[in-house]
């Protein structure tokens, strides 16, 4: 009998910071620019420059750090990691190897139904690499090497933009909890302010390691890294490709090799990139250019109260203190200006459930046809609140207020429209007798079928009363004062 | 051979300086010194404190605009896309520079023989050695070609140059001056230094360049330098000041005529009430081949950037890796592939510990031991170099005898201080010899003003 196997996988994240600056120069961050056009002799590599850290980037890092739960290295600095590679303008990455910024973390995410806690291994603050352009296609060359011949060019503007690499432990065991992590993990960048972690812009890119074993308690002795992973479902189906491919030689009780593959997005297949033979040795040493940083713990304290708002906090508030449910909760979560519309909006309105309808329904699906976001919705969280108090207690219908909210979104006062125009509920008992009696008395034949014992009827009657007053009578009593009169 | 003081130079007219410069260049041609020079233009304006001075720059110090080779053919017709912070500072004090001077490629040499351009000779005698790395640097001032020379001093390039020569050289503290501009070699180690004709102008040199820089973390202002103007000889005292000394030589490695320079001021300073206390610097036996692991270690990292694709030199070649290849086995001179490799090994994952790392440590204990030391001395007296010159293609195909000639300089770019080498008499051969002075961390201004006034002496 085969033995079970299970899949063991880690991953490393790296997060462009979002900055004014690059991490060791003066030159904007910024992407989509023309090719060169941000650059200087410091992140080309030129003889005598030299690199001076651009501290924002150690607030990013010590916040992130943080929202992971990690320790933190009071004593920090940067290092070298040398290898020859085109698009690395000094042949070494300034990295931090020895005293990462934060280290041994445990970090909580959330899936819609579940909760995750996860090891992290470390993050660390280093410089990007500038961006190779092929003319060839450079998914179809298996040594990229080989494409300087077919003409390629490099792109500078990316060389020294500020990154955090997130490593996490070998604690994934399905495609499933590593996207939601990476989901997570995103949010809480763009929580804090750090990234926008746009994977086709490259702000946020990931390589993972997949290995299979007999017993989970035993680590594998191989990894297989993967690169080049782009989307999301790029990366569920990776993963699960290479699971595959290594659950196949296991059942033949073969032992699949070390090395990096390639995802190929379009064949949806991993390829093998280089084998672990030729490994790099990257020959790490303290860069001597900048002097190591000192943290103190005060200011560290002092950070950590600063916190901001993270998506883990807000799940954990609105489950806890809203009583949402989970599934409700990761949705109006997933934008932190979502999640505060609807915290502004829960001071005035206590039907927490109806409103997180509202706004994860109709109020997002209008503001994204309009291109907005909630940070700059136009309909104030305090009148939204009153609208949907205002559903509640039957003073307004629903339907009304999707007709009329693309217009609240554009600026239009709700109050105004409430004295000016004919949209609140018609609850008054004498005006909806008095349209009740008239439409009994416009329809004689229905009203004998509804005595004779046809007390479907009664719908039909509504849906006249619907009519006439374009959907705005309080339908409760309505059908109240229906049943009355046809009782008679 | 006219020498140029900056005294000299601001008393004289600029047409007479032009000429001067002129002249010193044209009579020293055969001599290797320039490979290039820039043609003196001298200023009507009064620009500051260095006006119409002119001076030499090393070949791995940018100036914009012009070549900076580093004595390397990697970097032949490398232009400058921008200047050395330090060299901005002396332009806008007026200075004048006169041309780049010629070093060991990359400052990895002791005799500036091991130059892509060729060997400087010494201007005092042809056959023999200006030193290195900054030999053209020394020369030049030799020369009367400049009233200072800006070199780099990684492990005693300016100190050994400039006892060579005859000449004041000095070293001031890790940060003093910014390395912006200076084409690193170790980072840790390297500082600019000047080589002049007397301490005076170095401190006004000094005190020019010094500044934080805002693009070299490892830069610092020192108030005292920058405020300097002139100093006032008599209300330096000698009495008082405690100087550790070397309490014996190995006879074999120390020339004798340098163990008697040496001995002779040692008797001088003390009866110039000077208390010389006989110390064995710790850790000098193992100086030279600490600062050969880790200079060698950031080298190889340094000099990793000189791969054919973004400036310099390119060999083409069939695929990126050829044309890396052929670019650096071509590009690069003997001695600098020497230390590439040594610095690749002592830093590779197996040897790390046992080198690179260790030589961490020590570099570490030394630091904290001398800085014990220097709270209960002021200054230390060491010889500059165990040799006086030596001869053209003497030591060049022995190069761990040629290694040595750091063994009293490399120590003070371990700790990070400053040390200013004077002349200090000659050889049997008539060859000039230097003593070095060191002082503790940021001590800078204090041991040239104390320097001054032993040289004043010794006149």
């Amino acid at each position: 009998m085969k033995k079970d196997v299970f899949p063991v996988l880690g991953v490393e994240v790296h997060i462009q910071v979002k900055s004014d600056r690059k991490i060791f120069c003066n030159c904007k961050n910024t992407f989509g620019a023309a090719p060169n056009s941000h650059i200087c002799p410091i992140c080309t590599g030129q003889p005598g420059t030299l690199p001076v850290f651009n501290r924002n980037i150690l607030t990013s890092a010590l916040n992130l750090s943080l929202a992971l739960n990690c320790r933190t290295n009071l004593f920090t600095g940067f290092d070298r990691k040398n290898y020859f590679y085109p698009d690395t303008p000094k042949n070494y990455q300034i990295t931090q190897n020895e005293f990462p910024i934060g280290y041994d973390g445990n970090f909580f995410f959330f899936s819609p139904e579940n909760t995750y806690s996860l090891g992290i291994t470390r993050v660390h603050m280093e410089e990007d690499s500038a961006k190779l352009v092929h003319k060839e296609d450079s998914a179809k060359l298996v040594h990229k090497e080989d494409s300087l011949e077919k003409g390629s060019t490099i792109d500078y503007n990316r060389s020294g933009i500020p990154l955090l690499e997130v490593v996490t432990e070998p604690e994934f065991h399905d495609s499933d909890s590593v996207v939601y992590f990476l989901e997570f993990l995103k949010r809480t960048a763009q929580y804090l302010g750090i990234s926008e972690c746009n994977m086709e812009e490259g702000s946020l890119r990931v390589d993972t390691n997949i290995s299979l074993t007999h017993d989970l308690a035993i680590l594998p002795d191989y990894r297989v890294e993967i690169k080049n992973l782009n989307t999301f479902s790029g990366i569920r189906s990776a993963i699960e490709y290479e699971i595959e491919r290594q659950r196949v030689l296991f059942d033949r009780d073969l032992v699949p090799e070390s090395e990096t593959r390639n995802w190929d997005s379009k064949a949806k297949v991993t390829r093998t990139m280089r084998k672990k033979e030729s490994f790099n040795d990257y020959r790490y040493f303290p860069e001597p250019d900048i002097p190591p940083i000192l943290l103190s713990e005060k200011n560290l304290f002092a950070l950590k109260d600063d916190l901001p708002l993270t998506p883990g906090f807000a799940m954990n508030q609105l489950t806890f203190n809203f009583r949402l449910r989970k599934e409700d909760a990761y949705v109006l979560s997933s934008e932190k200006a979502m999640y505060l519309y609807f915290i502004e909006a829960s001071k005035y309105c206590v039907q927490y459930e109806q409103m997180v309808n509202w706004i994860t329904g109709d109020v997002i699906h209008y503001l994204r046809e309009r291109g907005e976001g909630f940070e700059d919705c136009k309909l104030p969280p305090k009148v939204f609140a009153d609208i949907v108090k205002r559903i509640g207690t039957g003073k307004l219908t629903g339907k009304i207020f999707k007709s009329i909210l693309g217009r609240l979104l554009s600026g239009e006062d709700f109050n105004e429209m409430l004295e000016n125009e004919n949209i609140s509920v018609i609850s008054d008992r004498d005006e909806l007798k008095e349209i009740a009696e008239k439409i009994l008395s416009e329809n004689p034949a229905q009203v004998k079928l509804y005595i004779g014992g046809k007390t479907g009827l009664i719908g039909f009657f509504m849906g006249m009363m619907m009519k006439v007053t374009d959907g705005r009578c309080d339908p409760k009593l309505s059908q109240q004062i229906f049943e009355e009169l046809l009782d008679k | 051979m006219k020498k140029l003081t900056i005294a000299d130079t601001l008393n004289s007219p600029a047409e007479q300086i032009k000429n001067k410069v002129k002249s010193a260049i044209n009579n020293s041609k055969g001599l290797n010194i320039f490979l290039e020079t820039y043609g003196v233009k001298p200023s009507k304006a009064k620009k500051g404190r260095l006006n119409n001075v002119p001076f030499s720059l090393k070949d791995n110090i940018l100036l914009e605009g012009k070549i900076s080779s580093c004595g390397s053919r990697m970097l032949e017709d490398f232009v400058s896309p921008y200047s050395a912070f330090v060299v901005e500072k002396l332009l806008a004090a007026g200075a004048l520079p006169v041309g780049r001077t010629n070093m060991d490629e990359f400052a990895m040499g002791s005799s500036t023989e091991n130059s892509a351009f060729g060997p400087t000779k010494n201007p005092l005698n042809s056959e023999y050695v200006p030193g290195g790395s900054s030999g053209g640097a020394a020369a030049s001032v030799a020369v009367g070609s400049c009233a200072f020379a800006l070199g780099s001093d990684t492990g005693g390039s300016v100190r050994q140059p400039a006892a060579f020569c005859g000449l004041y050289g000095f070293k001031p503290t890790y940060g003093v001056f910014s390395r912006r501009g200076l084409v690193s070699f170790c980072s840790s180690f390297d500082q600019i230094g000047v080589i002049a004709n007397n301490i005076d102008d170095i401190i006004t040199v000094s005190s020019v360049m010094n500044e934080k820089d805002p693009f070299d973390l490892t830069s610092y202002a020192d108030r005292d330098l920058q405020d300097i103007d002139q100093v006032n000889y008599d209300n330096v005292d000698l009495r008082g000041k405690i100087v550790g000394i070397m309490s014996g030589f190995d006879p074999i490695s120390v020339s004798d005529d340098i163990q008697s320079r040496y001995l002779e001021l040692i008797e001088k300073m003390s009866d110039l009430g000077a208390e010389m206390v006989n110390i064995s610097p710790p850790f000098l036996e193992n100086s030279v081949p600490l600062y050969q692991i880790l200079s060698t270690a950031e080298a190889s990292s340094n000099l990793s950037r000189y791969d054919g694709i973004k400036y310099g030199l390119r060999k083409e070649g069939k695929t990126l890796d050829s044309m890396r290849r052929s670019t650096r086995s071509f590009g690069f001179g003997e001695e600098v592939k020497r230390r590439i490799i040594l610095g690749t090994y002592v830093t590779a994952s197996e040897y790390s510990e046992q080198y690179y790392k260790k030589a961490l440590k020590i570099r570490g204990l030394m630091r904290k031991n001398y800085e014990a030391f220097f709270s209960t001395i002021n200054y230390i007296l060491l010889p500059t170099t165990p040799t006086p010159p030596f001869r053209l293609g003497e030591k060049i195909n022995d190069p761990v005898s040629m290694y040595f000639s750091d063994v009293f300089t490399a120590i003070a770019n371990i700790l990070g201080t400053p040390a200013i080498t004077m002349p200090c008499g000659e050889s049997s051969d008539g060859l000039p010899i230097g003593i070095q002075l060191m002082g503790g961390i940021g001590s800078d201004l204090d041991l040239l003003k104390f320097a001054g006034k032993v040289a004043g002496e010794l006149k």
